[in-house]
């Protein structure tokens, strides 16, 4: 058993709160990602889940053993926690070779030199690193670097694995080569991996649960493609996805089991999600939010019209980009295709596509709404 | 499973007791504490209690002034001290007039360094002279010589014969010289201005270097005149550079021995530092002290003026982003005398003076140059009587040996310890940062930068004197010279620590700690291994400033631990012009090798070193 809990986890530097009583579990054998905007106390969590910081209040336990607790004032060393650490800038020792900085630990651990050259060829052959086992890490890529860093922190084989950002220093190909590399490896070990990362790609593509956070606060702890498709608010929502989703703001009324949502110049009406449960207040601010792929053009049924300010093909889909008044919404085609600047459109929704947030608290309030009708919304 | 409400069961008392348990524990089991604790024991031993005991010594009663007190006992507190010395009938003397001496001295000189520095800094940098290369390392030698040599240099040109003695290379072909050319103030000025001139062409040239010319041209389209983009750019530019030279300056005028102790004290000119030593020769140790207490406010307040003046204009002289290369002016038809009169002034204070320095020690009756008076008796000659007293040639010279063993020896101990605590101090600052006790050791480390010399070799006269309980007496013992030359440079030691622990970052310790490794094992394996450039000169620059240190040490030195400068200084005391010159060659010889050393292993130009 490997698994992180974090329980009340405060992290203060005088007046700056980094941490902000984060409650956060990490189950055993997952692969989570802490994803989140720069600044917002990723590298800071980690780095007190490594024991290189400590919590201003706290416990955080690791498999049954408690690590640290400040109101105890335990806090067990950081060998002791069996975690490796992978950082940002790899840190790998310039005056050792690549086999003595994947041995440095494992000499630490006593062990002796024989089981030390099996270790270590067996974590160079995983990462590849066979034939520079004899170089200095300055006459290696950036990639072989990387590896070289996974490789000293695989020998010793930790339960759990960390990482601060290590894909940040590689270009885009190497990137997708290593994320795939890193899912093997979490495959193989099956070891208990914290990834810190503010890419939420590469948190949605490689995580089996993602924590996003926010000014030291834990926003959604969730299953990556559930995240994508519920935000728990509306931070998560801006943050996670590309193109941002579209909102529009407006105030909320309910009709009959039916929605209705009227912006500045139109009224939405939505058929509420079964799952939903929640109350609403007649006239609350909202803000609605579609993803650029939910819309539909040229859509027969619930449809308004926009009309096609420009449209940008990647060559696999199109970016089209729609106005009407003052509203502007980025949708995404799965098709190549240049339309006409300018021409009107018929746009609809995906159904239950259609999410709704408090727009005072951010919090969501559906789940995924169909648009079911739309009105022009006339001066009252 | 887990509970975690097991705590809240557990009584308030029990868990406070627990908790500061552990914290303690930890704490303790912390290298970086412990170092801190440690380095902050060496601190208040070598730099904070010294300056106590320096205040202590200036207000209690001496033996000897036990008569002139009426009932005073020796070690009673007295104000006896400050009163003679700012309010007595010999205050006069004492005090006032060196006072005035000093500042016009530091005023003057400062004013001539920098104009020489800020012509030398543009022409070398922005103009199209010749020979740039040369030009730019010749400039800065006068002050990587001891700062007396273009003294003694200036004696053997221009001595007259109002004090005795042989008469100076002029007065020889017959050219009368008045007082004022010989000894006090204006050659005092000169010497000094010659000697710290390249503190203003370091700083300026690498402002003018990294000027962003576009500034210039933009003025320049827009019109404005050759002299108005001089004065309202260039000018604008340059002066916190030129200001902090200033600063830097004056404040090593205040402190300075050497010179005016060499061309001031023959006709009785003092200034505070050379007062302050004739307190201390004739056993008046508190007026001294008193005097010293004087010269480190002083510098203080220049310190505390030049933060306060530079704190906020900085931001000038860093201006980033690719500067094109400065468009080189153009001096034309003034390009060859340029260069000539470049030429001149640099062979005048480098080659002349050693030359001069050198060609005397070749006179066997000083001051007649004639062939047939040629002789290498001061090299190597033995001993005759009648010449120096008898004196064996320097080379020749037990004394200088051993002066020369004793600063050699002076230099390694010192500069070993002070790159061993620099490191250590570089490590522990930049370990703690963001503590309280990192920012105080930090400060405390800079204080002797901001102690005249001869005022720290007072402070450590004062403490180590006598024995003080738990402090013994150290005076007439080398490591007494030992521990002074070291705190005096740990300024600059602590320094290279911490910019080179900096560079390092602290990922490379803690992928250790990940590791398992100890402390002392991430040190030696992990640490130390990749701080090699930032240890070596946390060491050459002590060593080299140890070399040729004479103000702090001169009233350190008693005659068994003579040094190389105190040596010079001694026999210049005597009127053996001859032997102190031919010393001061050999040291010259000495550090020169030892700055190309420094230069070639690491790197570093001059400007690093110049606290040194
Ligand atoms: N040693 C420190 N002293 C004071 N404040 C700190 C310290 N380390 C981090 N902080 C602050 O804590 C907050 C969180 O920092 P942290 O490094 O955890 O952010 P991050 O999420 O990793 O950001 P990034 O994506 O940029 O790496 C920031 O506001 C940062 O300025
Ligand atoms: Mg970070």
């Amino acid at each position: 058993m490997a698994d992180i809990r974090l329980e009340k986890i405060t992290k203060r530097w005088g007046d700056v709160v980094a941490v902000d009583d984060l409650d956060l579990t990490i189950e055993d054998g997952s692969f989570t990602c802490l994803l989140g905007p720069s600044g917002c106390g990723k590298t800071t969590t980690l780095r007190m889940v490594a024991g290189l910081e400590e919590p201003t209040a706290g416990r955080i336990y690791i498999g049954d053993k408690l690590i640290h607790c400040s109101e105890r004032g335990i806090s067990v060393g950081p060998h002791q926690r069996g975690v490796g650490l992978i950082f940002q800038s790899y840190a790998l020792w310039p005056h050792m070779t690549v086999y003595q900085n994947i041995a440095f630990g494992l000499e630490m651990e006593k062990m002796n030199k024989a089981t030390i050259e099996t270790r270590v060829r067996e974590a160079a052959s995983w990462m590849q690193l066979e034939e520079y086992l004899h170089r200095y890490p300055s006459e290696l890529s950036g990639g072989q670097q990387q590896r070289v860093a996974l490789a000293r922190s695989l020998a010793p084989q930790p339960d759990c694995l960390l990482m601060d950002e290590p894909l940040s220093n590689l270009d885009a190909k190497l990137r997708l080569d290593m994320r795939t590399e890193l899912k093997r490896i979490h495959a193989m070990t099956n070891m208990t991996i914290l990834y810190v990362t503010h890419d939420q790609l590469e948190a949605i593509s490689m995580a089996t649960v993602v924590a996003v956070m926010k000014d030291g606060r834990l926003q959604q702890l969730e299953d990556p493609l559930k995240l994508y498709k519920h935000p728990n608010n509306l931070f998560v929502a801006n943050f996670v996805g590309s193109p941002p989703i579209n909102v529009l703001h407006g105030n909320i009324f309910a009709e009959q089991g039916i929605w209705r949502v009227r912006t500045s110049d139109m009224v939405f009406s939505l058929q509420r999600n079964p799952e939903d449960d929640v109350q609403i207040k007649d006239g609350q601010n909202v803000v609605l939010a579609v993803r650029s792929e939910d819309i539909v053009l040229d859509d027969p049924s619930a449809s308004f019209a926009m009309t096609i300010y420009s449209s940008l093909p990647t060559g696999s889909d199109t970016f089209v980009r729609l106005t009407r008044g003052d509203l502007a919404m980025m949708a995404k085609l799965y098709e190549s295709d240049s339309l006409p600047v300018d021409s009107q459109v018929s746009v609809g929704f995906r159904p239950e596509r259609v999410l709704l947030f408090d727009e005072d608290t951010g919090q969501r309030i559906s789940l995924g709404s169909s648009l079911v009708g739309f009105t022009e919304a006339t001066a009252s | 499973m887990r509970t975690t409400t097991e705590q809240s069961n557990q009584g308030k008392v029990p868990l406070l007791l627990e908790r500061t348990w552990n914290r303690g524990r930890r704490v303790v089991a912390n290298p970086p504490m412990l170092l801190s604790i440690l380095l902050l024991g060496v601190f208040v031993y070598l730099i904070i209690v010294p300056l106590i005991s320096l205040v202590h010594s200036s207000v209690t009663l001496h033996s000897r002034d036990t008569l002139r007190v009426l009932g005073g006992k020796v070690g009673e507190l007295t104000n006896f001290y400050f009163q003679r010395v700012f309010a007595s009938n010999i205050s006069e003397v004492l005090f006032y007039q060196p006072l005035l001496n000093t500042l016009l001295i530091s005023f003057s000189m400062s004013a001539l360094a920098i104009s020489i520095g800020c012509i030398l800094a543009w022409v070398v940098v922005r103009t199209d002279i010749p020979f740039k290369k040369l030009f730019a390392s010749a400039a800065v030698v006068p002050f990587i010589l001891p700062s007396w040599t273009i003294s003694l240099a200036w004696m053997t040109i221009f001595k007259n014969r109002t004090v005795g003695g042989s008469a100076g290379i002029l007065e020889y072909f017959g050219v009368q010289l008045p007082d004022w050319i010989s000894y006090g103030p204006v050659p005092i000025i000169i010497c000094m201005a010659l000697h710290y001139y390249p503190f203003t062409y370091l700083l300026v040239g690498s402002a003018l270097r990294d000027f962003d010319t576009r500034l210039e041209e933009a003025a320049l389209v827009l019109g404005a005149k050759q002299s108005i983009i001089f004065r309202r750019v260039i000018l604008a530019v340059v002066a916190p550079a030129i200001l902090s030279s200033f600063i830097l300056t004056i404040s090593r005028g205040i402190g300075s021995f050497s010179t005016p102790v060499f061309l001031g004290n023959p006709i009785n000119y003092r200034v505070l530092s050379t007062r302050m030593y004739a307190s201390l020769q004739t056993g008046s140790p508190g007026d001294a002290y008193v005097i010293a207490i004087v010269m480190i406010l002083l510098a203080i307040l220049l310190m505390f003026l030049s933060n306060k003046v530079l704190g906020k204009r900085k931001s000038f002289v860093t201006i980033t982003g690719k500067a094109p290369k400065p468009q080189l002016f153009k001096l034309k038809k003034l390009r060859i005398p340029v260069t000539i009169a470049v030429g001149l002034f640099l062979f005048c204070v480098i080659v002349v003076p050693l030359f001069v320095l050198a060609a005397d020690t070749f006179m066997r009756v000083p001051g007649v140059y004639s062939l047939d008076n040629f002789t290498l008796h001061y090299w190597i000659g033995e001993s005759t009587p009648g010449l120096v007293d008898g004196r064996p040639g320097i080379l020749r010279n037990p004394s200088t040996w051993a002066a020369l063993w004793n600063s050699v020896k002076l230099g390694i101990s010192a500069s070993a310890l002070c790159g061993f605590f620099g490191i250590l101090i570089g490590y522990t600052v930049v370990r703690m940062r963001g503590t309280r006790i990192s920012t105080v050791l930090d400060q405390l480390s800079f204080i002797p930068y901001l102690i005249p010399s001869i005022a720290f070799g007072a402070i450590y006269l004062s403490l180590f004197a006598v024995r003080r309980g738990p402090i013994p007496s150290l005076y007439g013992s080398f490591l007494l010279l030992i521990l002074a030359t070291m705190a005096k440079n740990f300024p600059f030691a602590a320094k290279a620590g911490s910019s080179a622990m900096m560079q390092l970052g602290h990922e490379v310790e803690e992928a250790g700690i990940i590791a398992g490794a100890g402390w002392f094992t991430r040190m030696r394996r992990l640490i130390l291994p990749l701080q090699r450039s930032g240890l070596l000169s946390a060491v050459m620059l002590p060593f080299i400033s140890a070399m040729r240190e004479l103000s702090m040490v001169v009233i350190l030195t008693t005659p068994g631990t003579q040094l190389l400068t105190t040596l010079t200084f001694q026999y210049s005391d005597y009127g053996f012009l001859h032997m102190s010159n031919a010393v001061v060659l050999l040291l010259v010889v000495i550090i020169v090798i030892m700055q190309f050393i420094l230069q070639k292993i690491t790197g570093s130009d001059l400007s690093e070193g110049l606290g040194g």
